[in-house]
């Protein structure tokens, strides 16, 4: 039995297959992460910036609170309360995205848009919930295999 | 070949490459969109096997390191609670970690309940909800309205008078108050409102709400006065504890 598992795992893990099959899902999850930073848009004023619900200032008490180190909250946009920055963060995000449906840069481009979903989600603090850690685990596992380009409607390895 | 007794270099066997190949196009020939041409590039080279047993106990760790997370947001154990301190850097660090679970799962605990905010004007007695939690028309504001009375009312319940719960009260009132204009605040509320269990829903249904011993008046969680300096400007909130509100269960203007 023990030999079976072995077996079924290292199968399902490490048999060379086509990469073709992770082209859909990464379209999907492009997508999802592409709607997810743009969800933000439309109340940036109310929950960030300098009057902003969680200016840096309340969202550091936060995580002061919470008896969390700062280090493992970490992004850049603690550095600013500037909604401009927040609004280049959004369209950025949107724009990796749609990257990340494409495909070039390979796992680079998996690698960025990661720690931009990881970063805004930190300076989020309690406004995450269940999608947050789905999408970073989604968008993180292509980094294992990030999958063939899509340009134009074909596919390239 | 097949015959032989099983290769020493186990990659051989796992992965049958050149065996492989043929099957490999068949299978990437399925639901291709694209120009039909084949691209049977592998998802991996043939790895080590020491490196498949370092990558098995990287998955398994990670996904052993997630399932404490989430088993830990139950009741904790106090091994559960060491566990998650020592796997927070590398939970938190990658923000892998959801505080809480799905209300399927917890039964509605009493902070998965919905909450909705509320503002007094100055000289007014009437409260106006500005933020309601079953508002369809604040789908945004809804989902991570949600998020975030959840954790805020673990809070107030840990802690009353809870500097956090006044400083973001004072905020949110603030951001709508200067998009309406309106007079300056006197007083912030987070209500709970009134979420009948599924025996009162099912008496409610059936009976006058009057003929039933049920109270239906939302449940204030966290009250607060304003409170302003000599120039008018306001510095701040000051809690009303529940025992000094002059009702608990104080209905919203509707």
């Amino acid at each position: 039995m023990m030999r079976a598992i072995r077996t079924d795992w290292a199968r399902f893990w490490f048999r060379p297959r086509s990469v073709q099959d992770l082209l859909y899902p990464r379209i999907a999850i492009g997508t999802v992460a592409a709607i997810w930073f743009a969800s933000f848009w439309p109340n940036l004023s109310l929950w960030f910036g300098e009057n902003g619900v969680l200016s840096t200032e309340t969202a550091a008490a936060m995580i002061e609170l919470e008896e969390l180190p700062r280090w493992q909250m970490w992004s850049p946009l603690w550095w600013s309360d500037s909604l401009l920055a927040y609004q280049f963060w959004l369209v950025a995000g949107v724009v990796l995205s749609g990257l990340l449906i494409v495909g070039p840069g390979g796992r680079w481009t998996v690698a960025l848009l990661t720690a931009w979903v990881i970063a805004w989600a930190h300076r989020c603090t309690w406004l995450i919930g269940l999608t947050e850690p789905a999408l970073v685990a989604c968008i993180g596992y292509f980094l294992l295999q990030p999958g063939p380009r899509y340009l134009l409607g074909r596919s390239q390895p | 070949m097949a015959k032989q007794k099983r290769p020493a270099r186990p990659n051989k066997k796992l992965t049958q490459r050149s065996d492989a190949l043929p099957s490999q196009a068949a299978e990437s020939r399925g639901p291709d969109p694209t120009d039909g041409a084949e691209h049977t590039t592998p998802a991996s080279a043939d790895l080590p096997t020491s490196w498949q047993r370092a990558i098995t106990i990287a998955i398994v760790l990670h996904f052993v390191t997630l399932f404490v997370a989430f088993s830990s947001n139950l009741y904790q154990s106090l091994l559960q609670q060491e566990a998650i301190r020592y796997l927070s850097p590398y939970l938190v660090t990658t923000s892998q970690v959801y505080g809480a679970l799905p209300l399927e799962w917890t039964h509605a605990q009493s902070y998965d309940l919905p909450m909705d905010f509320e503002v007094r004007s100055k000289g007014s007695q009437r409260w106006e909800t500005l933020i309601s939690a079953n508002r369809s028309d604040q789908l945004g504001d809804n989902w991570r309205w949600s998020n975030l009375t959840r954790i805020l009312r673990m809070v107030i319940m840990e802690d009353p008078e809870s500097e956090i719960a006044a400083e973001l009260g004072l905020k949110i009132a603030n951001h709508y108050q200067s998009r309406r204009n309106a007079a300056d605040l006197a007083s912030i509320r987070f209500i709970q409102p009134y979420t009948p269990s599924f025996d009162e829903a099912t008496l409610l249904a059936g009976e006058d709400v009057a003929e039933l011993d049920v109270s239906t008046e939302p449940e204030v969680i966290y009250q607060a006065d304003v409170v302003y300096d000599q120039s008018g400007k306001a510095i701040g909130l000051l809690p009303i504890l529940e025992s000094y509100r002059s009702s608990k269960a104080a209905a919203p203007t509707p």
